[in-house]
């Protein structure tokens, strides 16, 4: 391995140390690019922000030690009525119970018995969890299930004696339970109440789904790339150009593996799933229903869908606009009430609620881009707007990049007949507007069937490859004729071979311009549908449908904020398309 | 190996190859024969347009079609006609029996790939080498075509070499199969004059070391003088003088042949002006009838108008053919 390293080496010797080859070129190229490499940073930065938005932006704890009075008083006030049902189960017979049973219910004796045992044994599980290891009610509890157990069981072998005799015994306990195991009174912070324990629980990552994670690990692996590449190549590979070649393949499929195998470990694990229902955390926490010794919130503690009652349309809190008396009235600004024209009467504001967690009432980073009609935190919002707007162009620029190459590297190869019918269809595919076809689609097919932002994607994705197809087509026209295409038919190479391994690497430039184009003008499509209402469901937020959220000129941070992202993304694709196309084209290096 | 017993490998016969622009049909290649025997070099001349890049491009079956297709003829390699065969069949001749290398080096090369993949892709594609092992054989092949460091070379790209060293590669990568027949369209046009020399030494030295054989297309006379065994003038899509090449120097009979060896420069008489042929060559679409050579022939005659001069043997062995009415006019040129 010595050998030829030091011949190619000197080879090179005046070309810059070693032998480039194309990647090496094609980096070396859009490193001198500040603007390139802006565009890239900021679009890293969308991504990730897209990406992370669960973890930044959330209602729910990442960490949560609390004893929830609320789920506590729950179980405890509802055990009895539970142990009544038992009782009166375990009285019949089964003959009994099948003529008692519900119209149309199929349940059997056997099967009752288990849903009424999973109902007691669930509640007294979970009060188990919030009393201390040496409270005095834990063997009333533990009584109680051994009683319960000896009864069902009894009830099972049909013994309808023992079990009417062992559930009055139950009925006995669960009353003694009422009485001593009652939590504290909420409402008197004088009563004297029974001594529970803190529950440590993970509600934000319970709603994380393995999706997710599999992109946040890939996301922070690409994040990261510069630096675990780095220390690979210097460490492992100590400089050697050759091998670093070589294990240019393997570090991508190390990356997509450990991704992918973070992903199966939290499906296998924890298997979260994104709740879009506001979470209870932050309410119960003021009011007291749950005392936490521990509550670990995300930097922003506002969820995508949580709605505050006071702060209708209410202005980036660093705009003083924004400013709201102690009573809840807003002084300045959109926001002031005002007397009703025929009455005089001022409407009664509802005072802004400040709920666990979150700044101040009057804090400046309290709402930075404001709220939106139902008081949801448009910050929140544009964040987890990106997930949608973001991956609808990436994924309608994917399926129309493949079907437009495909279909342009045919026509302009084959020339023809092929290339006249091929061409006559997209032609034809031209006169489609995208934008109508779409609305139409969205409307026939039941949103319950495929969600209406599915059918954006693949409807884009169907119509609009002919301009990648027609500026393929054209590149393999011009290429088809040159030497080096009928040097390598001259090998005896295939069609397929010449078209995609020959002319398909010497045609991409401008179809990855084209491709960069296509994912603006996706988030642009995917933006205007849903400001006419055609896109994400509610409370799902998209940056084109944030921008619908009102056309009133005094709410400006609705129409501005997403605009601004929409704005940036796009400028920046095609930044980045633009470098792209000069980077990949080998012939214009020196 | 003497001349006599010498077997064909390749043979020409009555090749149409047509054209059709604009509803009109130009017959680039017009009947043409000719005969290449085995391990030696056919040497085709004549000027631009006159079809030999046609012929060698029909022999490879690689005519865009559309707008051109054979008309008429055969093309039999080893005895197998061409012409018939299907484009799989086709696909297995390409490069591994008969290969080719081309005029324009700078684009002869696919830019976006290293060099040492364009040969690897070849050998892997038809002689089925893992890739260690094809990656090995491009670089032997670099060496035997004489490019310096070839370890280094394999993996460089076609803009990061020079003219001479990229047909060097075009070269390596044509003979990387060891094909029976190489067609090289004018190999050193595009040349500088010293890196000319080197080109055709390689490949005659490289004909000499495996037998193969070469079809040589050029408008240099000096060039097939030094390089072929037999030469075939091509005009307006036909074969008008067909010899071994001492005798096709030492006695040109047709009257375009003996045109073309006055035109070229006399080292002895300095300041002299050189001789041209004149008029143009005749358009494709309509050739002059009879003897297509006769609208810019000295000593053209109303009977060379009435029919076309067939291809006739001057001799009894045959060796030495051409087409014309005039021969004994001609003789005193």
């Amino acid at each position: 391995m010595t050998e030829p390293r030091a011949t190619d080496q000197a080879a090179g010797g005046d070309a810059g140390g070693y032998s480039k080859d194309y990647w090496d070129q094609v980096f070396e190229q859009l490193g001198k690019r500040t603007l390139f490499k802006v565009a890239l940073a900021i679009l890293a930065v969308l991504y990730a922000s897209a990406i992370y938005a669960p973890l930044i932006a959330n209602d729910r704890p990442f960490v949560l030690e609390a004893i929830n009075y609320k789920e506590y008083g729950q179980a405890h006030r509802t055990l009895y009525p539970v142990t009544l049902g038992l009782n009166s189960l375990a009285k019949k017979s089964p003959e009994e119970y099948l003529e008692d049973r519900t119209e149309g219910s199929t349940q059997t004796f056997d099967e009752a018995l288990s849903a009424e045992l999973a109902a007691a044994s669930g509640r007294v599980e979970l009060m188990l969890s919030y009393l201390p290891e040496e409270a005095e009610g834990r063997a009333v509890l533990a009584e109680y299930m051994t009683k319960v157990e000896a009864g069902i069981a009894a009830a099972r072998a049909r013994d309808t004696e023992t079990a009417t005799a062992t559930m009055k015994e139950v009925k006995d306990v669960a009353k003694r339970i009422r009485a001593e195991l009652a939590p504290p009174d909420l409402d008197d912070p004088e009563a004297e109440g029974l001594e529970l324990i803190g529950q440590k629980s993970y509600p934000l990552w319970e709603s994380v789904s393995a999706w997710e994670i599999f992109f946040m690990v890939l996301w922070a692996l690409v994040l990261l790339w510069p630096l675990w590449n780095r220390a690979w190549n210097a460490l492992l590979l100590r400089g050697d150009r050759a091998r670093i070649r070589r294990h240019r393949r393997l570090k991508w499929a190390l990356v997509l593996g450990l991704s992918l195998l973070a992903a199966g470990g939290w499906k296998a694990t924890i298997d979260g799933s994104l709740n879009f229902a506001a979470a209870p955390y932050k309410a119960a926490l003021t009011s007291g229903e749950i005392v936490a010794t521990r509550a670990v919130f995300p930097p922003v503690t506002f969820g995508f869908a949580e709605t505050s009652s006071g702060e209708f349309f209410r202005p980036p809190t660093w705009s003083d606009k924004a400013e709201i008396d102690d009573e809840g009235y807003y002084v300045r600004g959109p926001r002031v009430p005002e007397p009703d024209v025929i009455t005089g009467i001022l409407p009664d504001p509802a005072p802004v609620e400040v709920r666990h967690g979150e700044p101040d009432r009057n804090a400046k980073w309290r709402r930075p881009l404001g709220t939106d009609s139902l008081g949801r935190d448009f910050l929140v919002r544009a964040l987890w707007g990106g997930r949608i707007s973001l991956s609808v162009g990436i994924l309608s620029a994917a399926i129309l990049l493949v079907i437009g190459t495909v279909v342009g590297a045919i026509a302009g190869y084959f020339g023809g007949w092929v290339d006249f019918l091929l061409s006559r269809f997209i032609e034809l595919l031209l006169c489609f507007p995208v934008f109508f076809l779409i609305l139409l689609v969205v409307s026939v097919v039941p949103p319950d069937f495929v969600p209406p932002i599915f059918l954006i994607v693949v409807v884009i994705g169907l119509i609009r490859w002919t301009g990648v197809a027609r500026l393929a087509r054209g590149e393999f026209l011009k290429l088809r004729e040159s030497e080096f295409v009928i040097a390598s038919e001259a090998l005896g190479l295939s069609p397929a071979r010449t078209i995609f391994r020959h002319i398909l690497p010497n045609a991409m430039g401008p179809v990855l311009v084209s491709g960069a184009f296509s994912v603006a003008a996706g988030i642009l499509t995917e933006s205007g549908l849903s400001f006419l209402g055609f896109g994400v469901n509610e409370p799902i937020p998209s940056w084109g449908a944030l921008v619908n959220e009102s056309r009133n000129p005094e709410h400006w941070w609705v129409i501005l904020f997403p605009g601004l992202l929409i704005f940036v993304t796009v400028s920046c694709y095609n930044l980045v398309g633009e470098a792209l196309r000069d980077a990949v084209d080998p012939r214009l290096k020196d | 190996m003497s001349e006599a017993n010498r077997k064909a490998l390749l043979e020409v016969d009555g090749l149409r190859t047509y054209f059709r622009s604009e509803g009109e049909i130009a017959r680039a290649v017009d009947g043409v024969s000719y005969t290449i025997l085995e391990g030696e070099t056919l040497g085709v001349v004549g000027e631009s347009g006159c079809g030999k890049s046609v012929t060698s491009l029909s022999i490879m079956r690689l005519i865009p079609d559309p707008p051109g297709w054979i008309e008429a003829g055969e093309i039999r390699f080893r005895g197998r006609n061409l012409v018939a065969c299907s484009e799989q069949e086709m696909r297995q001749i390409r490069g591994n029996e008969i290969a080719m290398i081309f005029q324009e080096p700078m684009t002869a090369l696919n830019p976006v790939f290293t060099v040492g993949s364009q040969i690897i892709e070849a050998v892997r594609e038809h002689q089925g080498l893992d890739p260690d092992a094809a990656r090995a054989r491009a670089i032997e092949m670099l060496e035997l075509v004489g490019i310096p460091i070839p370890e280094a070379r394999v993996d460089e790209y076609p803009h990061q070499l020079s003219g001479g060293m990229r047909q060097r590669v075009m070269i390596a990568m044509a003979m990387s199969c060891d094909p029976d027949l190489l067609i090289a369209d004018e190999p050193t046009t595009a040349l500088d004059v010293t890196v000319q020399a080197q080109i055709l030494d390689l490949i005659a030295e490289l004909q000499e070391r495996t037998g193969m054989s070469v079809l040589l297309i050029t408008h240099d006379l000096a060039v097939v003088a030094e390089n072929a065994h037999h030469v075939a003038v091509m005009y307006a899509g036909k074969v008008v003088e067909y010899a071994p090449v001492e005798e096709l120097f030492a006695r040109p009979r047709h009257p375009y042949t003996i045109g073309l060896f006055r035109s070229l420069p006399d080292l002895a008489k300095p300041g002299e002006r050189l001789a041209t042929i004149p008029g143009i060559v005749p358009s494709a679409f309509a050739f002059p009838s009879g003897c297509r050579y006769r609208t810019r022939c000295p000593i053209a005659r109303d009977e060379c108008a009435a029919a076309e001069p067939p291809l006739a043997a001057l001799d009894q062995d045959g060796v030495h053919t051409v087409a014309c009415h005039l021969l004994e006019e001609a003789a005193k040129l």
